[in-house]
């Protein structure tokens, strides 16, 4: 007799907590970034608005040594952005709280993480110390600057493609950094805000408010 | 015997409870949530803790038990 498919009998999702962003006094923009990215990332904060993407300052760190590190020898490198979505004012955004990686089959061309080092990168997740949601996910372009690729855009659109999914792309021997979200069939640059780590996540904690939990569907 | 197990997305953090028999694969397993949430099967690999669990394997033999709670992670690639 065959075996019955597995079925799914429920579905949770995860609620979107309505919290209030780092505050525009302890954000930053990134010293990576163009002129132009910049202009953006200051007209985003003067709207008071929340930016689509808060990246705290030791993830950003993490990000680019790794990008640094292999930059003499031209060699892509890749991660996992690890955060949580929340809302505020109707708008929801991302933060990143950390980052995961393994080691990796990679050129100056492609990244991909080595399929034996999966544990690797389990253990970094797990050591992350949240309940992470991967919010998006890094990759250099070791002198190709900032742009989403064919490959790219296929992994965005397969993985990646929720709202507040971004994709980060490092360029660190032109030093150039940009974060990119779908946009119809193609994709488009938002800015994006460094935080301080231990400030924000200590300010974050009592100004949750109320949980929006979204109906589960099934199918 | 069936047994309920927990499959977790990663990139929402939304999860469902799977319905299965200890001799379903882990492909089956995958192709399920996948299906579910409109993803692309071969783009993901799925883990208990620290291990990835091996496609052709049946449940029993990747020792998921009763109450498991399994992850779907993606396996992306940059270029």
């Amino acid at each position: 007799m065959p075996v019955p498919r597995p079925r799914i009998v429920k579905e949770t999702r995860r609620p979107v907590a309505e919290v209030e962003p780092p505050s525009a006094c302890l954000v930053r923009p990134h010293e990576w970034l163009s002129e132009e990215s910049r202009s953006e990332f200051e007209s985003a904060l003067r709207s008071g608005r929340p930016l689509p993407l808060y990246i705290s300052e030791k993830a950003e760190r993490k990000i680019r040594e790794h990008a640094l590190k292999y930059a003499p020898r031209r060699l892509e490198v890749m991660g996992f952005l690890l955060g949580e979505v929340s809302s505020w004012g109707g708008v929801t955004y991302a933060i990143v709280r950390d980052v995961g990686t393994t080691e990796l089959r990679s050129s100056s061309s492609k990244v991909r993480f080595d399929p034996e080092a999966f544990p690797k990168l389990f253990h970094e997740l797990d050591g992350s110390g949240f309940d992470y949601v991967l919010v998006g996910w890094y990759h250099s372009h070791p002198g190709h600057t900032c742009f989403l690729s064919r490959t790219d855009l296929d992994t965005q659109r397969t993985m990646f493609d929720q709202p507040y999914h971004s994709a980060l792309v490092i360029d660190p021997i032109n030093r150039d950094i940009k974060t990119f979200r779908l946009a119809g069939d193609s994709y488009e640059e938002v800015p994006f805000a460094l935080f301080p780590s231990a400030e924000v996540e200590a300010e974050r904690r009592p100004r949750r408010r109320k949980l929006k939990i979204e109906p589960a569907t099934m199918g | 015997m069936p047994v309920r197990i927990k499959v977790k997305n990663a990139e929402t953090g939304a999860s469902v409870e799977m319905e299965l028999e200890t001799e379903n694969t882990i492909d089956e397993v995958i192709e399920s949530a996948a299906t579910f949430w409109s993803k692309d099967m071969g783009a993901y690999v799925l883990r208990k803790g620290k291990k990835v669990l091996r496609g052709g394997h049946t449940l029993k033999d990747a020792g998921v038990r009763e109450e498991d709670v399994l992850e779907l992670i993606p396996d992306p690639e940059g270029g």
